[in-house]
Order: C-alpha cells, then structure tokens, then sequence
C-alpha cells in the first residue's frame, strides 16, 4: 500500500483531538444555517444562483477582455498594475514596493490571495513588520497557524484557546470572554494601524468597468488597510466581474452565502489613490499561479467560485478533520479541488477520497459549481494514473466482470455468506480481513441474509395469482 | 398498471425485506411487479471510486436488464436511482446508443418514498394505515441530486397513529460513502457517530432509511458501541402500517 500523506495523518489527528469536531461544527454550523435561514428571502433562490453562475461564468469565459478593461480602467486613475505569473513573481513585486518605499511596517486585512503565496514569511524574512488586522487572522499569526477556514480562519479555535494565545503573546491579563478578547487585540491593531505606511489587502471581486476593486468586511479594518500611504492589493487574476450590476449580484449573494448575513458590514470600492486623505499609491497584484492552466482544464469553473465558504460551512468531513488537516490554505470541497490542481494530483489525490459524496457542496455554492462531479473526475483521474489503493483497480475489474454474469454474482453472493457466517455472532461481523478491515476496526457490518431477494423471487416465493409468470 | 422492482445489490445481499416490502406495496397499490432476475448493481461503488471503465461495465448491463422493462421503475434506494439518473448519462458520454438507452431508462426510474408521494399520491390514513409506535427517519444524501426534499417524512407524518420524532442535523451525512467510510474509517466513525447521538436523543423506538449503504453504516456502528438501533426501511414501515 501506498505510504499514508501527510493529509491524511491530519486527519487522523484531527480526529483524535478532543472537542475540534464541536467547535468545528459550532462554527460552520451557525453560518451554514443561517444562510440556509436567510437566502429564502431572495425569493427564487434559485434563479439568482443561475444568474450568479452566469455572471462568473461570463467574467471567467472572457477573463482576457476583462482583465485588460479592469487594468486599463484603474490605471487611467495612476493605479499601478502588475502582473505576477506564480507566487515567487507575487511576493518579489510586494517586496520590491515596499523596498523602493522605504515601508517598514505593514498590516494587512484578510487575503486568501495572500496566504496562497505565502506572502507573510517572505517580508518578514526581509526584516518588515507585518500584521494581521482581521480579528481570526491576527489570532492564527499569533498563534502560528495557517488560517482553518477561508472565512473564519480561526474556527477551529475555542474562546478558551484564543484567551490562553493572548495571554503567552501579548500579555493579555482579562476576562475568557470574547468581547473584553476582541477589545484586548483592538487596542494593539489601533498602535500597528498608526505606525504602518503599507496596507496590504485582498480582493473580494474586481469590477472591469468602471474599474473598482472591492474590499468587504465586517471589523472595518480593511478600511485603515487601504488608506495607509501605500495601499497594495494582492487578487486571483479570477475574481472578477464585468459590470457594477454583476458586481452587486455578488455582493448580494456573498454575504449570504459566507455568514448568512444581508450585506457584509463595510464594502470598500477602490477607484485609484486618493492623495487628499488616503492612499497616495494604490498597487495592484493579479496573479495567475496556475489559474490560466486550470480555465484551459476541464476543473474550469472552480474560478467561478466567489469564496463564500458555503461548501466548506456544509461539508461534513470539513467538520472533523478542519481546514488545517489540508495541504494548503484552502479547504472543504473548494480547497480540494483547487489543491489538487495547484499542487498535482499525485500530492493531493487522497483530498478527493476524503468525501463521502453527499453532495451538500452542490447544493450550497451559490456560482452551483459542480463540486461533487469534480470530486467524481478526479478519483478517475487518480485512478488511471495508478493513484488509487493497491488491487483496487483490479478488485474493482473482477467485481464489475461479476456483475455482468448473474448466475456467478448469485452464487458470489451465496458463498460470501458461506465464508462469514462462522466469522459473525448474532448476525454481525466484527472482524473482516484486507480493506473491508477498515470498516469492521469502526464498526460492525451485518451478515449478507441468509437468502437475497432475487433467489427467493425465482424459488417463487413471491408467486402471485397475478404474477402467474412470476418474472 | 405495470411496475418494475430494481432491487439494488445492497437490499438484494443485506436487507431483502426492503425489497420484498416495496414489491407487497406496489402490488396493494394495484401494479402487476415485475423483477428482471439478471439484475445485479447499478455500478455505483466504482463508479464513486473513480473506476469509470469498471462502472461502465455493470451499468450496461443494468441497461441490457432493465431496458424492455415495463413501466416505471423503482428503487429502495435514493443512491442508485441517483446513479441512473444524474451519471448514466456522464458514463456513457462516448456510447450513444447506451447514452440514449439510458436517458429513456433515468425518465422512468425513481426511488420508493418519491414515487409514493408524486406519482401515487398515497395517502397512507386513506388506505387505513396505522402504526403504534415511535419512529424517527433518516435522510438519504442522494435525496439532494434527485431533488427529493421532505417527500418521505410527509408519508411518515401522514401514517395514523405513528409517534414521529424529527432528527437533528437531518440532513447530515452519516458518513457511510461507499470507499470513503473504508478510506477513512476514522472521519467516517466521527460522522456515524454524530448521527447515532442524534437519533439516539430523539428516543425513537424505530429508525426508518431509505438506503441500505446508510443503514448498515449506522445500525453497525450503533452495534459496536453497545447501542443497537433497531431499523426498518420506510417501504417495510409502509408494508406494515397497512397490516396484512
């Protein structure tokens, strides 16, 4: 057998740590739950989820054009654009800024963008000081983590936790209560947003024409991010829309979908620098890092995705094995298939295993990107590349060569009874060699009926006055 | 009125009372039932492994069996209906006379509880149904595919005399998953327990399924941790509200 990834030794441990399950669903839960609460009062959910898909899908099919308008528009505004093919090209643009800049400190609001490229440790490495300022983020770095969850970075973590990483960081002496927390982490960001001359930010979605970069939150930090001296957003060359009614489309739906909310709290719309009292530069990063690979794949319309964390919030794997288990900083349905064509399959395949198919992604994602098909596409890729469990292939290709022939699959049937019966008590399995093996280490497997359906249906046994040919 | 049985391997090898409950209330129901003998799987386990080439392999005999059957044809389970209807179609994307075989085949292949509720329109208490005892139900996944939402509750709700407690996190996988519960057996064992808690809470002496893959997966564990559920599919509930 194939040694086990690190993937899956995370979800292992996942498994095993006391209360994560509990706080992973409390946190999923609540924002699953209330958007399945609050999307009815769009009216016919779903033709705004058609429109959606159809907005996204038409930025996407023509990315060419509406990345040249967003450039051409912003830049008219003396914004700077640049280009970044793959994440090292990303981070030496941001630390070229910086530099030329003289930047000593930076703070930065949520960016997902941000953490693919792994942007924090390169200008730290460069001697800057960088600070998260989205409550969740500025947690996870103090602590050290990768963010948990695309939206809520620090779900995994309990009110207790996030007290005792205070108290060893920064000293904090108050109360295991959220707000006195979040007041505690208020005070430090006001000092870092004061000294900081670089903000640095996401993008939630771009808008071609006019030309706007949009920035939502809900802790308004993004609000001090983007009016340091020098504002620097980093975004997936994909996140984009056309047209200001596509991007109102998205906003509509974007917080419903991610926290079950009507509208994030702050949505900031960045037209260019604003010298009288804002960003005197505005810079813009669009990355590819893959991206132009996965439009020309059949996974294309994962670039569809607006982030929302729906998928991951109703995933029910996503809810034990929590979003550090992956091997990046993307999670759930979405981070799987994204992963898998970051990184390659042959790191990743075991992603798409860890998933039972219940297809509550599918009907989550407000772009109704065909997550579970994808999932189903790439454990055939896996597969035919010989990414699958040892003898699987073959198990699979004697079992199917079976089922072609009912008489063997018959007696197949009646002899696996035969072989169980003296391994079982009362009816149930306890123990089962090879792969079955996983199953009984778990839980029992009942015993095949002593007689299946089809046999007693040709004894006759079902013989009806109406069925006279009982067939 | 002609009916078809597809039995499904799982009911077929685990559970053939589900089957043999479908067939009891499709005959009350006035259908003559037929039940093609060569049927075997629908293809489903390697076709959720990503074994295309091996799926393609059982689905055209599910096709060869099934496609001169007459009338509509029904399933005990929402998975491998699901199977015909949503995948068929994607498995046989380079077939087209499977393709279209199995597109006349997806139009007129539905699961029990759906084709009680849309097609029959039972009313169980008109029927003289009745049930005296507690009852909790749990959701199938491929329910959300075949657009199946609270079609069999409904029948459950409307069986007089029945005490039905409602499931918390309903809609919930249980973590069964063909490969993946032996893939992951301890993601798996995390999920069926979440849904053994639930079901456990809601005191309900019966837990009715609809698929035999989630039934096995829970009522096992529930056996392994020395809290064994008792269990019946909703067709063999049905069967038996309506007395002999």
């Amino acid at each position: 057998m194939a040694p086990k990834s690190d993937f899956y030794s995370n979800t292992v441990e996942a498994t095993r740590k006391e209360g994560l399950a509990q706080k992973l669903y409390n946190a999923t839960y609540r924002q699953h739950s209330g958007r399945e609460a609050i999307t009815p009062e769009l009216g016919d959910i779903n033709s705004f989820r058609d429109q959606l898909a159809e907005v996204r899908t038409h930025a996407v099919r023509n990315l060419d054009r509406c990345l040249a308008a967003l450039a051409d528009n912003l830049m008219a505004r003396g914004v700077q654009v640049h280009w970044a093919k793959d994440a090292e090209e990303a981070r030496q643009i941001v630390l070229h800024v910086a530099r030329v800049n003289r930047v000593s400190s930076i703070v930065k609001s949520k960016s997902m963008a941000t953490e693919e490229i792994e942007l924090n440790p390169a200008l730290q490495a460069d001697g800057l000081e960088v600070t998260e300022t989205d409550l969740g983020e500025y947690i996870i770095q103090l602590a050290g983590q990768r963010p948990g969850h695309i939206v809520a970075p620090a779900c995994h973590l309990s009110t207790q936790d996030i007290a005792d990483i205070f108290r060893e960081k920064i000293g904090y002496d108050g109360p295991v209560e959220p707000t006195a927390l979040t007041m505690a982490a208020r005070a430090v960001l006001r000092e870092k947003f004061r000294r900081a001359e670089m903000g640095v930010s996401g993008v939630n979605f771009a808008v071609a024409d006019p030309g706007l970069l949009a920035v939502c939150t809900n802790e308004g930090n993004a609000r001090y991010a983007t009016s340091r001296r020098i504002h620097l957003a980093v975004m997936g060359m994909e996140r984009i829309v056309a047209d200001l009614a596509g991007g109102a489309l998205v906003m509509k739906m974007l917080a419903k979908y991610s926290t079950g909310q009507r509208i994030t709290q702050y949505t900031n719309l960045i037209a260019g620098p604003c010298p009288s009292d804002g960003a005197q530069q505005v810079h813009l990063v669009i990355l590819d890092n893959g991206r132009s690979r996965i439009l020309a794949s059949r996974y294309w319309r994962i670039l569809t995705c607006i982030r929302c964390g729906a998928c991951v919030n109703a995933c029910p794997v996503f809810r034990h094995v929590g979003g550090q288990s992956y091997p990046g900083c993307y999670s759930g349905p979405v981070g799987t298939i994204l992963l898998s064509q970051f990184l390659g399959l042959r790191k990743t395949a075991d992603l798409a295993k860890a998933c039972s198919l219940c297809n509550y992604c599918a009907e989550a994602c407000p772009t109704k990107m065909p997550l579970p098909e994808y999932i189903l596409s790439l454990r055939d890729e896996a597969a035919r590349e010989g990414l699958a469990r040892t003898g699987e292939a073959t198990a699979m290709s004697v079992w199917a060569d079976v089922l072609r022939r009912p008489r063997i699959y018959r007696l197949g049937q009646k002899m696996m009874r035969w072989v169980l019966r003296p391994l079982s008590r009362n009816g149930w399995l306890s123990w089962m060699p090879g792969p079955p093996g996983n199953w009984t280490r778990v839980k029992d497997l009942p015993l095949p009926a002593t007689r299946s359906f089809i046999r007693r249906w040709r004894s006759g046994e079902f013989n009806h006055p109406e069925n006279a040919d009982g067939r | 009125m002609n009916a078809t049985l597809f039995v499904t391997c799982l009911a077929d090898t685990f559970y053939p009372e589900a089957a043999v409950a479908t067939l009891r209330v499709l005959r009350r129901l006035g259908y003559h039932v037929r039940c093609p003998d060569g049927q075997t799987c629908c293809g489903q386990p390697m076709f959720n492994a990503g074994h295309f080439d091996q799926s393609r392999t059982a689905a055209r005999h599910f096709v060869d069996v099934f496609r001169d059957a007459q009338g509509p044809i029904i399933g005990p389970s929402s998975s491998c209906v699901a199977m015909v209807r949503q995948h068929y179609d994607r498995l046989f994307a380079d077939d087209p006379a499977y393709r279209q075989a199995a597109a006349e085949l997806a139009k007129r292949t539905f699961e029990f509880s759906e084709f009680l509720v849309k097609h029959v329109r039972l009313d169980p208490a008109a029927m003289g149904a009745r049930f005296n005892d507690s009852v909790t139900y749990h959701y199938s996944c491929h329910f959300r595919p075949l657009g199946i939402v609270d079609e069999p509750i409904s029948l459950i709700q409307r069986i007089p005399g029945i005490d039905y407690r409602p499931l918390e996190r309903l809609t919930q996988c249980c973590g069964f998953g063909g490969t993946f519960s032996v893939n992951f057996p301890h993601v798996s064992e995390g999920m069926v327990r979440d849904k053994v808690d639930c079901i456990r809470r809601t005191g309900a002496n019966w837990l009715i399924f609809s698929d035999a893959g989630c039934a096995m997966n829970i009522t096992g564990y529930a056996n392994r941790t020395g809290q064994p559920i008792q269990a019946m599919h909703l067709a063999q509930l049905i069967d038996q509200s309506l007395g002999t």
